[in-house]
């Protein structure tokens, strides 16, 4: 079995399939800030990806410049084979884990009043 | 969405340029591009124009933070707790024998050891990729170490 993927990583791997090819640093952080719905550092993406990228999840190469980035690269990422399969592992492990129960779970309380 | 000046440039509009200093400082330089790049078109395109000048480097302050947080928060920790630990053992050393004189010996043989503690716990391995921030981390948590060591 692959190494087993976080929630964020999920997150951020997930996004890069939403975007395809316009999967670069700035795409993928905005795009995690709106499928989790909250500020979201551009450290922790970029932690985030270094890290897929070492296990072997994703590659990347380096784009042109833009005006407005004064000329800096764009560094894009692509999900490789690795990933997906660990994707695909974590969407089986939660769905194992859901399975038989009723989606929204009831009769119990959420706060502990 | 910023507009260029008439000139084409956006050079008018930039973040403090210490915190991208700081930057480049703490990345290594192919990563310092892509990652400068990413916050200055967000910086360009998105926040200044929405926020203003003041609370849009504010918001790149921020940012450099996050990087500086996740380049620091390990060796930094890990730095406290030994040095911590070493000072709750240096007092109960001290309520056991106060008049006994520190050993030169003893003392090189528990920096050595807290050393070697120290590089185990926050060198990058498998789980934690080297990187330019990794590089950057480990003066500043040596200083650490050594500091409450």
């Amino acid at each position: 079995m692959a190494d087993s993927l976080g929630a964020f990583e999920q997150a951020v791997l997930l996004s890069m399939v939403r975007l395809g090819d316009e999967a670069y640093g700035r795409a993928i952080l905005k795009e995690v800030q709106a499928r989790l719905d909250r500020d979201v550092a551009a450290g922790a993406v970029h932690a985030t990806l270094e890290r897929l990228q070492n296990k072997g999840f994703v590659a990347s190469r380096l784009g042109s410049g833009t005006p407005v980035r004064g000329g800096r690269a764009r560094r894009f990422y692509r999900l490789l084979p690795a990933g997906l399969r660990a994707l695909n592992e974590a969407r089986a492990a939660v769905d194992s884990l859901w399975h038989g129960l009723r989606w929204p779970l009831k009769g119990l309380r959420y706060d502990h009043a | 969405m910023t507009m260029p000046s008439v000139d084409g440039s956006f050079d008018s509009v930039r973040p403090p340029r210490w915190a991208e200093a700081a930057l480049r400082l703490l990345l290594r330089p192919d990563v310092a591009e892509t990652v400068s790049g990413d916050l200055l078109e967000e910086y360009r395109e998105v926040v200044q124009p929405l926020r203003g000048t003041w609370r849009a480097d504010v918001w790149f302050v921020r940012q450099v933070g996050g990087f500086v947080w996740q380049a620091t928060w390990l060796p930094v920790t890990v730095g406290l707790l030994l040095g911590a630990g070493l000072g709750v053992l240096n007092l109960f050393e001290t309520a056991r024998h106060p008049l006994e004189e520190d050993d030169a010996g003893a003392l090189l043989l528990w920096v050595i050891v807290v050393s070697g503690v120290w590089s185990a716990a926050v060198t990058p391995g498998r789980a934690r990729p080297r990187s330019g921030a990794s590089d950057a981390a480990s003066p500043m948590g040596s200083v650490t170490r050594v500091g409450f060591a």
